[in-house]
């Protein structure tokens, strides 16, 4: 594995300026959330970026019905929006 | 989930292991990155996603695993994702938030085919993110199923899968979404399909007709041919078994 910093910003906005800085260019900066691909990738060599910019707790995990539909806030994790009683 | 939404919770129990499942976000599943062994091994320099415009091994290599639908000379690796396959059939959309603000993108616009651009696999811009993932109600949402054919029972990606939805009109079927995995470059809809699923019954000999329209445009690349006779009975099962659901 190639080394990296590991930013935890304290908020949303914050991570997004991080990872924007970077532009394009994901050999700088990359996200990582639950990680389960993410650290797979960096084992392997196939992503070697210098900062890993962590969405840990940043993000919205609710799970909402309602009569228009299904929100799924994007840090739900799959084992709760499979198993979401509904 | 498994009432109204069952073609997502099946989507969700048939990929990869509980302890996956526990830590894995829904934003990051459909970020997840292609399954091909040429993409996930550096000791292959040619890999046009991994590195742009080194070529792509897979081609002339080991492709069963490989796309049919919406490949091109630079790369044929599938996208990975059962849950996305399950949201494309479902009319899903994301909602990315970045610094500039937030918008909202049709699950079947955020993924991108490969073009001169492999590496670039979906629209997010720079800093962008899935902020959430939002699901119209419709009664096809009820009456759906993900169909799963993999290699193995558990832990295991799809070599072909489908995400169906019905809406009855009695026997017959009066509108149908389909969308196919583990033989597209992207999430794949099928609209030549559905349009032939209306107003079929759901006796195999009618819908057999309407799922070979799935093969326009596919590609094999040799060892992946068979999936081009396999994703037409793996529809006309997923239908069938819709079509079933009360």
């Amino acid at each position: 594995m190639h080394p990296f910093i590991l930013d935890r910003p304290r908020d949303l906005s914050a991570a997004l300026a991080l990872r924007a800085q970077a532009g394009r260019n994901d050999a700088l900066a990359e996200y990582i959330a639950g990680g389960t691909d993410m650290v797979q990738l960096l084992q392997e060599n196939v992503r070697r970026p210098e900062r890993l910019v962590s969405l840990a707790g940043l993000l919205d995990n609710g799970i909402d019905v309602g009569p228009q539909g299904l929100r799924i806030g994007a840090a739900a994790t799959m084992a709760e929006v499979a198993a979401h009683a509904a | 989930m498994i009432e109204q939404f069952p073609v997502i919770s099946e989507a969700l129990l048939n990929s990869a292991s509980p302890q996956v499942r526990n830590q894995a976000t829904m934003g990051g599943n459909l970020l997840q990155r292609t399954r091909c062994p040429y993409f996930r091994d550096v000791g292959y320099s040619a890999c046009n996603k991994r590195a742009p415009g080194s070529g792509c091994a897979a081609i002339g290599g080991e492709n069963r695993w490989h796309a049919v639908l919406g490949t091109n000379e630079n790369c044929i690796a599938a996208h990975a994702s059962d849950l996305a396959v399950a949201l494309a059939a479902l009319d899903a959309a994301v909602e990315v938030r970045g610094t500039a603000g937030q918008r909202t993108v049709p699950l079947m616009d955020f993924y991108l085919v490969p073009d001169a651009t492999p590496h670039i696999e979906t629209v997010l811009g720079p800093g962008e993110v899935i902020a959430a993932i939002t699901v119209p109600a419709t009664p096809a949402a009820r009456r759906s199923h993900y169909l799963k054919v993999r290699d193995r029972a558990s832990f295991e990606f799809a070599v072909v899968s489908v995400a169906a939805a019905l809406e009855m009109d009695g026997a017959r079927i009066r509108q149908a979404r389909v969308a196919l995995g583990g033989v597209g470059t992207k999430p794949w809809r099928v609209p030549r399909v559905e349009q032939a699923l209306a107003g079929a019954s759901l006796d195999p000999a009618a819908l057999r007709p309407a799922a070979a329209f799935a093969a326009e445009g596919a590609q094999g690349r040799g060892h992946n041919d068979f999936k081009i006779e396999l994703m037409q009975r793996a529809i006309v099962r997923a239908v069938q078994t819709a079509g079933g659901r009360a």
